[in-house]
């Protein structure tokens, strides 16, 4: 890290601070992220009800002055729902993508960077995770943390979503390894770790970026799936991806929208905030892109 | 290049035997056992113990993956324990109906995605951009199950165009058509929701490229707009994208599992939920091996066509 | 160049008006009066008559395979009607059963289904190394173990008396009506001239049970399209009648869609209970559709919530009542279920003849559980487990309504879902307090399988001594009326140890278009009673 010049680093933060907020999209997804987070947590504020307690007069009630958006399909609130979803919708997408592109990024870049045998190694590696079926993976989580939880459902994602960050990082690191300024960078004695983190990893982070934006809001979506396949986040804690699957009969696709426009809507904006916030980012991280 | 290839050969044989070792102990430490889940008030417990030995059940981990393995050295992946057809059998006949579905899905996606990628990222933050990022989150957010349920509602149930699922009309010849007609619902559905990630795959790639020093020279040198586009940039900021098209090798053959089940698709994604809600292990390791096999030519492939298209990668 | 665009314009334009209109006509004709169409939710694993391992399974079996007789409950009364035995006596000792095999009973390929079929089916199934689920419906035949086995030199209970007439002897006298039904209408015979040579170890990876084209029911197998449906044509030498429908396919289709294919009429017959039914979210949209009949009749299944009997604090039986008093069952038949089901303490269905009148659910009383709880040292601490298996969502739905009951009673509950086999496993292994499970049986009220101690499905581990002594005697009595006494009984004490909590007897939520005539459920539920007597008009 002492190879990084103080001055210059500073300076490249708040130049990419700057063109950040010029981006005005990602300031108001970045702003709209916000919002849902802070929804999150300050849920028990805001939630009208509870979010499991049952109603026994109404079961998938319309809405009303007492549930705003109605009732589920046990007769619970399904606003209080919606609020208390974002902690778990959200949480699962950061956690899970925050997880895998960690680990992507450092064994995309290892092998990328020094090729040869290690490439090959970790190469192998990832072809080997990424040689399950994703249902085997899911398989094996559940056969070796015991029962279905939130923490279950991140580690399924982390460990699906991992090595396609890698393949990515490491295309990118071995195509831009043999150019010109890597070159230069290290005949004036720049060491490995600071050509990556300087040099390789800053140019090969945009697709990275629009990876994990992508696999976020994937992350949501495949939260829904474990859900539905019983390995899910345990009920009655709701997330917007099981408040969905609420939504599998054609009479309630029709005739019961409450049941399935508020989570859609939710997941639907959640998306395209961080959507927005990630191509700020890469705007902001990347040099090359100002013209 | 040729000895690259061949060392990538001899890699794969250890891996194969390595990914078929973890995947059944990961079976046989999974709770639930083929057996045990039956519950048939016909069955007598003699009949569940005849049962237990009959599949071999009763043997220890590693005797049953010896047998296992010994049978497959012969050329014979087993018998499904669920319904006693041989495991071929039960994992062939997916293969052709289960990369209809994909394939296609897989071309309509980027028939979609690279035209739109492309414009979009040369009118940046104008309302063409805005619109197609619009759609494109609205295809990624919409889980399958609901896409596939307001498919079968508008197209099959209000408009009756076309039906609401299978890949042939009951009682028919089945034939070209009738196959297309069945395909169109399931295969659009899977293709609206990957066109939506790869367009903007394709965007920030081509962004990223338009923004470098060649496509600049290239611009310099007086070339007409269309000809940087196509002949410098769409090339280099494909490099990403043949990548992902690698990625989804594994993913085309593993199919699509809610799809399929909402469509009465008889593809491999459903084999395999089937497999594993029945602990059916001969199948799923049937699928994990053939699976297996195709990543591997499939990375091997991508990493081939990664050095055609950019001369930059060099293999020692 | 504009003149291109406009033509390439127009072409597509052209492509997509055909490509719209095109389909339109495919579908929509009147559907023939010779083909009819069935469906349920999931594939069958194979057609292996004394092996496919689920209703699904049987359902289409039962097409091409069958036994010596159908049965039916009809006013609550257990009716048997010929299937492949044209007449059955039963002898003076309730333990000789005769039966004469109908004289024009035969296999699809012409051979007559003769006592040897029967008997090599008999010998087939208590062989203990074919892989079958039929062992316990021929337990009682003599010169077989308890669990339907034949041990070495063993003489089975059978005599050919004539080429198509055999007689049948239990080891005990037992109730005929029972017999009847485990024996006679659940066992499905194999014919011997095509499988008689296979090793019986052997048998069960037969190519024959995926392709059996050598049946002896009123129709015949053409194909499986893996996934998608079966199909079968008519046998037109069915011994009671050729069928009148032609063709039948029992296609696979999603819960989900299954709607949208009764409202397209593309669907004819919804299979039945537990197989194929309506949504309950789709039911009053089906019973409004002008060209359906929406049928919803009770059913020979419940849904249950047991207790572990391993946990001290769960062997009390105040405890036990206490945990009936908190659920609110009736409003899971009311909200959940629409209506569309019934209350009961215990095991026997209120739609079978043995059924108790005279015990009544514990009502909903939460104060009352609460009560109990103290009275019983109950720690409000505890954090109980329920697991909740998936695959049905109105019990997913009833776990959540599970816990908040409790909760409101001070028990504090934590759901466990997962699928099926690792809830199974769950159970098995002892790791929960309350676990949610269904059960659909016979008509027979002999549940000793279940609720006595040791019994092959007694998940909970209990041990009840005076259940076990009411139910071994249940087992033993032939007499009909004495026997209907002792099950009076058993429900008595059942409602009063509460093994498990009883949660709802569902209905059947079935759809069948009005143009089918004759279409009747059987014994358990399913739409494949007497098929060749289905009548399929013009829509």
């Amino acid at each position: 890290m002492s190879e990084w010049a103080p001055s210059r680093t500073a300076s490249f933060w708040s130049l990419a601070f700057r063109r950040f907020m010029r981006h005005r999209l990602a300031v108001v997804g970045i702003v709209a992220l916000g919002m849902l987070a802070i929804m999150a947590l300050a849920a028990p504020l805001l939630a009208p009800h509870s979010p499991t307690t049952i109603d026994p007069t109404t079961f998938q009630g319309r809405p009303s002055s007492v549930h705003l958006l109605g009732t589920d399909s046990v007769g619970r609130d399904v606003l209080s729902r919606l609020i208390y979803a974002a902690r778990v919708s959200l949480s699962v997408g950061i956690l899970a993508v925050t997880m895998y592109v960690l680990i992507g990024t450092s064994v995309g870049a290892i092998a990328g960077y020094y090729g040869g045998t290690v490439d090959l190694v970790l190469s192998r590696i990832m072809d080997i995770m990424l040689s399950f079926p994703p249902l085997i993976i899911i398989l094996f989580a559940v056969s070796v943390f015991g029962r279905p939880s939130l923490w279950n459902v991140i580690i399924v994602l982390g460990l699906l979503g991992w090595p396609a960050v890698a393949r990515l990082v490491r295309g990118q690191v071995m195509a831009l390894r043999h150019q010109e300024f890597v070159q230069a960078a290290r005949a004036i004695g720049a060491s490995d770790p600071a050509v990556v983190m300087r040099h390789l990893l800053p140019n090969a982070m945009a697709p990275v970026l629009v990876a994990a934006t992508f696999g976020t809001a994937n992350a949501i979506l495949v939260e829904a799936a474990l859900s539905f396949l019983g390995m899910g986040v345990q009920p009655p804690t709701p997330s917007w991806g099981n408040m969905l699957t609420d939504a599998q009969s054609l009479t309630v696709l029709e005739q019961m929208p409450w049941l399935w426009v508020p989570p859609g809507f939710m997941i639907l904006i959640s998306v395209l905030t961080i959507n927005f916030v990630g191509d700020g980012l890469r705007d902001a991280l990347d040099p090359s892109l100002k013209l | 290049m040729q000895r690259y290839l061949v060392r990538r050969a001899l890699v794969t044989i250890p891996i194969l035997f390595g990914i078929t070792v973890m995947s059944y102990f990961i079976m046989s430490l999974t709770p639930g056992d083929p057996v045990q889940m039956l519950i048939n008030p016909g069955m007598s417990q003699a009949d569940v113990e005849i049962k237990r030995r009959a599949l071999g059940l009763d043997r220890p981990v590693h005797v049953r993956y010896a047998k296992w393995l010994n049978e497959l050295v012969h050329g014979n992946l087993g018998y499904s324990y669920s319904t006693g057809a041989p495991v071929t059998k039960r994992v062939g006949e997916r293969v052709a109906p289960t990369l209809t579905l994909t394939v296609t899905a897989l071309v309509l996606s980027y028939m979609i995605a690279i035209p739109i990628g492309v414009v979009v990222a040369t009118r940046r933050y104008t309302w063409i951009d805005y619109a197609a990022t619009f759609l494109a989150f609205l295809g990624i957010s919409l889980p399958t199950f609901f896409l596939g349920l307001a498919g079968i509602y508008v197209f099959a149930l209000r408009l009756r165009w076309l039906p609401v699922g299978g890949t042939m009309t009951l009682g028919g010849d089945g034939g070209l058509l009738d196959l297309l007609l069945h395909l169109i619902l399931p295969a659009s559905v899977l293709a609206v929701a990957g066109a939506g990630a790869l367009t903007r795959y394709v965007r920030s790639s081509m962004l990223e490229v338009l923004g470098q020093d060649f496509v600049r020279t290239a611009r310099a040198k007086g070339l007409a707009e269309a000809t940087v586009l196509r002949r410098h940039a769409l090339r280099n900021a494909l490099i990403p994208v043949v990548t992902l098209a690698g990625l989804q090798i594994p993913a085309l053959l593993g199919g699509a599992v809610i799809t399929e089940q909402i469509f009465e698709w008889p593809g491999m994604g459903r084999l395999t939920i089937e497999a594993i809600n029945q602990r059916d292990y001969p199948v799923l390791m049937g699928i994990t091996l053939i699976t297996a096999l195709l990543v591997t030519l499939g990375n091997l492939l991508a990493d081939i066509t990664y050095s055609l298209v950019d001369p930059r990668i060099r293999y020692e | 160049m504009k003149g291109l665009r406009a033509r390439l314009t127009g072409a597509i334009a052209a492509v997509l008006i055909v490509g719209l209109l095109l389909p339109a006509g495919v579908w929509g004709g009147p559907k023939s009066e010779f083909v009819a169409v069935a469906g349920m939710w999931s594939p069958p694993n194979n057609f292996n008559p004394i092996n496919t391992d689920s209703s699904y399974g049987f359902y289409c079996v039962r097409f091409m395979f069958m036994g010596m007789v159908e049965a039916r409950v009809e006013n609550n009364q257990m009716k048997f009607f010929q299937a492949l035995a044209s007449k059955w006596e039963v002898g003076a000792d309730n333990q000789t059963y005769t039966f004469t095999i109908h004289p024009r009973a035969a296999w699809h390929d012409g051979k007559p289904v003769t006592a040897e079929d029967v008997l090599f089916t008999l010998m087939t199934i208590s062989d203990p190394r074919t892989e079958t689920n039929r062992g316990a419906q021929i337990a009682s035949i003599a010169g077989l173990d308890a669990r339907g086995k034949r041990a070495a030199g063993a003489q089975l209970g059978f005599r050919i008396l004539e080429p198509k007439k055999f007689e049948i002897k239990t080891t005990t006298p037992v109730d005929p009506t029972m017999f009847l039904e485990m024996f006679g209408a659940n066992v499905y015979i194999l014919p011997k001239h095509v499988l008689g040579d296979v090793p019986p170890d052997q048998l069960a990876r037969h190519p024959f049970f995926h392709n059996p084209t050598v049946g002896n029911g009123p129709y015949k197998f053409v194909q499986y399209k893996t996934d998608q449906f079966v199909e079968f044509l008519l046998n037109e030498n069915y011994h009671l009648g050729a069928p009148n429908v032609r063709r039948v396919f029992v296609r696979i289709i999603p819960p989900a869609t299954m709607l949208a294919q009764i409202e397209r009429g593309d669907l004819d017959v919804s299979a039945g209970f537990g197989i194929g039914e309506v949504l309950i979210e789709d039911w009053d949209r089906v019973k409004g559709m002008a060209h359906v009949r929406a049928v919803s009749f009770p059913a020979p299944g419940y849904q249950y919530m047991l207790f572990n009997f391993q946990r001290p604090y769960l062997q009390d039986k105040r405890v036990r009542r206490a945990f009936a008093h908190a659920v609110n069952r009736p409003l899971m038949v009311s909200q959940l279920l629409k209506g569309e089901g019934e209350l009961a303490e215990g095991p026997i269905p209120p739609a079978n003849p043995y059924f108790n009148k005279r015990v009544r659910p514990w009502p909903f009383d939460t104060a009352r559980a609460r009560a109990l709880l103290t009275e019983a040292g109950w720690d409000f601490n505890r954090t109980v487990i329920l697991r909740v298996p998936t695959g049905n969502i109105i019990r997913e739905r009833s776990a959540d309504i599970i816990r908040e009951n409790l909760i409101a009673a001070g028990v504090r509950v934590e759901i466990q879902k997962s699928d099926f086999p690792t809830h199974i496993a769950a159970l098995r292994s002892g790791t929960y307090d309350l676990g949610l499970v269904g059960w659909a049986g016979p008509t027979d009220p002999d549940v000793s399988s279940q609720y006595r101690t040791g019994g092959q499905y007694n998940f909970s581990g209990h041990s009840i001594a005076l259940m076990d002594q009411i139910l071994d005697e249940g087992a033993k009595t032939a007499d009909p009326t004495k026997r209907r006494a002792v099950y009076d009984r058993f429900q008595e004490v059942f409602a009063d140890e509460l093994p498990m909590v009883t949660l709802y007897y569902a209905n059947a939520r079935t759809a069948v278009t009005k143009r089918m005539v004759n279409v009747l459920f059987d014994a358990s539920g399913l739409f494949d009673f007497q098929t060749y007597r289905w009548v399929a008009g013009t829509q």
